[in-house]
């Protein structure tokens, strides 16, 4: 049975995450999507974008970094 | 290390991708109390990605699946024009109203142990160019387009190795109920086929969720497969089992064991 005061956490951290989605521009929020929901390796997101893999880790490596800095701006409100 | 170049590794860490010594990148982290921070930091934030239930994917990944989508089934119908786009995509929707519905589903392949309904519409796919791409569709993002890759794969008559297999995989690992459900009839079309049976007897030991167990159930007792029986015992003395699956379990059983 999970606790009431950990599921209104959890609502509450998913809403922020969604919000801080949101703020992504879409190639970002696609990376985002297919590495992390996904779970889709580098090599295999390259091919779905026609791209190269290190082009890809890039835009992970900025998607991330800007979804960490939305977040937490988040969660100080 | 810097920063950002700190960032990126940890990164990459979390995504499974880093490449090097490992180890030595965890020992330097676990010295380091900034870097500490920062991997708990990004730890959190990949803990509620990995726990969020209700997102949603971009609109454009859609669009992209959607539009190529129709581009596969344009290639599809051009090859075959007695079968009409609009009957596809009408079968496709039909398709996603039945899977809300997995015990409908689950009877109806009892009621049809033979049938292989889909065949009636397929085309050869010995030539076809478009095979390979859908099974990279059985990977897509969303479920609903993971959804509609299962069941373009029913249309294809003698499907190959790859296909089933491919099903197989998606009945076995796919994270969503709908999808491994759409999978169970997909590859109920294949029943034949070598391995297909010993893949759903290790699908029925495997899975949670009572929709896809009960059309597990109903499929493996269409199709006769004694050694079920086993499988369906385990359900039935399970104590965590839902009644309405023992009932399920326990009415195939005595299918089986009255065809033998």
């Amino acid at each position: 049975m999970i606790d009431p005061r950990q599921k209104i956490e959890k609502s509450e951290c998913e809403k922020m995450l969604h919000q801080a989605l949101n703020n992504l521009p879409e190639d970002q929020r696609e990376v985002i999507w297919l590495t992390r929901f996904e779970k889709m390796k580098y090599a295999d997101v390259a091919k779905v974008f026609e791209c190269t893999e290190s082009a890809i880790k890039v835009r992970v490596h900025r998607a991330m970094k800007k979804l960490k800095t939305e977040y937490l701006q988040l969660e100080r409100l | 290390m810097n920063k950002d170049l700190l960032e990126q590794n940890i990164i990459d860490y979390l995504n499974g991708e880093l490449s090097g010594d490992i180890t030595a990148f965890e020992n330097m982290i676990n010295s380091d109390k900034a870097a500490s921070q920062l991997l708990e930091e990004y730890r959190s934030l990949y803990h509620t990605i990995q726990h969020s239930s209700d997102a949603t994917p971009p609109e454009a990944l859609d669009q992209n699946f959607n539009d190529f989508l129709q581009q596969e089934i344009k290639i599809t119908t051009d090859k075959n024009p007695k079968f009409g786009i609009n009957g596809v995509i009408g079968k496709t929707t039909l398709f996603l109203i039945l899977i809300g519905i997995g015990l409908y589903i689950g009877t109806q392949l009892n009621n049809q142990p033979e049938a292989l309904p889909l065949q009636n519409y397929a085309y050869d796919n010995t030539h076809d160019p478009g095979q390979s791409k859908m099974l990279q569709l059985l990977d897509a993002p969303t479920i609903s387009n993971r959804i509609k890759a299962v069941n373009m794969s029913t249309y294809i008559d003698n499907a190959g190795d790859d296909i089933i297999q491919a099903l197989s995989k998606t009945l076995l690992t796919d994270k969503s109920d709908h999808v491994r459900l759409a999978a169970v009839e997909a590859l109920g079309n294949f029943a034949d086929e070598p391995g297909v049976r010993s893949t759903f007897l290790v699908a029925i030991d495997k899975e949670k969720d009572e929709t896809v167990l009960i059309a597990l159930i109903n499929l493996l007792t269409s199709i006769k497969e004694k050694e079920a029986i086993q499988s369906f015992d385990k359900i039935i003395q399970n104590k965590k089992s839902l009644n309405f699956v023992k009932d399920e379990a326990y009415s195939g059983k005595l299918k089986l064991t009255e065809t033998y």
